[in-house]
């Protein structure tokens, strides 16, 4: 074992460059949940131990998702509309590998707003998890920043949260997600779907059967909806109850929460 | 009239707090398998505890339990070039920290191996395997030891000077299996093989 990065700072996360010789990585002054609001530096060392100084770079606040390095160079990586603002809506920036250079918003944040990124192993590319109301869609980019959606959710099933996706030595894109419906009264499990550049996969496999229980119990209606509110903000929400209840009988309980970031 | 919603029954808060919760979903680098982590929604015991399951990405219904879910295994990934799932667990101190184990898809629990050798003062946080798969990365963490069964007293940001997190990297090319009781070889074809 040997220790690459033992100073007096608190190492938070990292990632590797896609030629595996060196490693980008992020630094704490104080391991806690307030630290993620000051600013974070990001620095490179090879896996030889030596820190490239020209690799430094400080964040105003702590980047939604870790850092991915392209192949092509540069980084990508989620933070908000307003890096440095406590609230903003995540969406996807990009930086070049160079000193000094600044970010750059690639895409998102306006009315929707990014979730999670994967890196795709190949190529420079990666993908986007976007959420933009009820829907949830899966955007893949290539070296050149062309980006194209590889899934997009049907409002009958939801894939928020967990997914992941690889770009194959044989040109296709396989992707795993938890699917689960409130609509249908199906428990989260795992889904896989496969699709080509520029082509709009389904998630056709279902691979597991957890939660089998529920099959068996009393399910819940849920219903999706749609209101403008009272400065014209056309909104969504989704309304659950007991089936055989009248939901207009029973108390409510509001859970606000959606995107653009909350 | 007896219909098939009249045998069921209602859901109970100990069925929801038993759910199971899927979470950290990693693909394999081929698109053949994926690896996840099943955990009760909320915990149930004195320790959390998950185990690991893997399915085939192409084949319905191939979900299968991987570790037996009695301690907290989390956070696997499959290696780039092998079958070999590497993960975080718990197994050798219970609610402890956390060390870096790997096995092998086929033979299940039989197969663990550790790959960190720290103490119990030591845990490690994250990981990542290099895209090559020559190299394991990994943040480990400082935890004082408990006095009396009790945990120290911490003043909020002091006595951090020995305690920082580090960035530490093991080979897996060298001949861990001297340590740890895994063979790794590397072929000429620059594969690594785990046996």
């Amino acid at each position: 074992m040997k220790a690459l990065v033992n100073i007096s700072a608190h190492v938070d996360s990292f990632s590797w460059n896609p030629d595996s010789s060196a490693i980008v990585y992020r630094l704490l002054d104080h391991r806690d949940l307030e630290s993620q609001d000051f600013p974070v530096k990001e620095q490179i060392v090879s896996i030889s131990g030596k820190v490239d100084e020209l690799g430094n770079f400080t964040y105003a606040r702590m980047p939604a998702s870790h850092t991915i390095w392209r192949k092509l160079g540069g980084f990508v990586f989620l933070q908000g509309v307003e890096p440095s603002a406590f609230c903003s809506s995540t969406c996807l920036w990009s930086r070049p590998s160079s000193a000094g250079a600044s970010t750059t918003h690639l895409a998102y944040g306006a009315t929707n707003d990014v979730s999670s990124i994967v890196d795709l192993g190949l190529h420079s590319q990666f993908a986007v998890q976007v959420a933009e109301g009820f829907l949830t869609k899966f955007d893949v980019y290539d070296e050149e920043n062309r980006v194209f959606t590889a899934f997009d959710a049907p409002l009958d099933y939801s894939v928020e949260g967990e997914w992941d996706m690889t770009l194959t030595s044989q040109g296709t894109y396989v992707f795993v997600a938890v699917r689960s419906s409130g609509v249908s009264g199906q428990p989260e499990n795992i889904w896989s779907g496969v699709t080509e550049l520029n082509q709009l996969g389904k998630i056709s496999k279902k691979l597991s059967s957890h939660n089998s229980w529920y099959e068996l119990k009393t399910p819940l209606i849920y219903k999706p909806f749609n209101w403008t509110g009272v400065d014209g903000v056309e909104l969504e929400g989704v309304i659950t109850y007991p089936e055989h209840a009248d939901p207009r009988s029973l108390p409510v309980f509001v859970y606000p929460h959606g995107g653009p970031s909350s | 009239m007896s219909t098939l919603h009249d045998a069921k029954t209602p859901i109970t808060p100990e069925e929801l707090a038993g759910a199971e919760h899927i979470e950290d979903l990693k693909i394999s680098k081929d698109g053949a398998n994926v690896v996840y982590v099943v955990r009760p929604a909320h915990k149930l015991g004195e320790h959390v505890a998950s185990a690991l399951w893997s399915a085939e990405t192409f084949r319905e219904e191939s979900a299968q339990q991987v570790t037996s879910g009695t301690y907290r295994d989390y956070s696997p990934s499959l290696h780039p070039t092998s079958s070999r799932v590497f993960f975080l667990s718990d197994r050798e101190d219970a609610g402890g920290l956390s060390q870096l184990f790997s096995l092998s898809l086929e033979k299940s629990e039989s197969s663990v191996v550790r790959i960190t050798d720290l103490d119990k003062e030591h845990g490690v946080v994250s990981y990542s395997v290099s895209p090559n798969g020559y190299f394991v990365a990994f943040i480990v963490e400082v935890k004082k030891p408990k006095k009396d069964g009790k945990d120290p007293i911490v003043v909020w940001r002091e006595q951090e000077q020995d305690a920082y997190t580090t960035l530490q990297l093991i080979d897996l090319r060298t001949p861990l299996g001297l340590r740890y009781g895994a063979f790794i070889i590397l072929t000429s074809s620059d594969t690594i093989i785990f046996l």
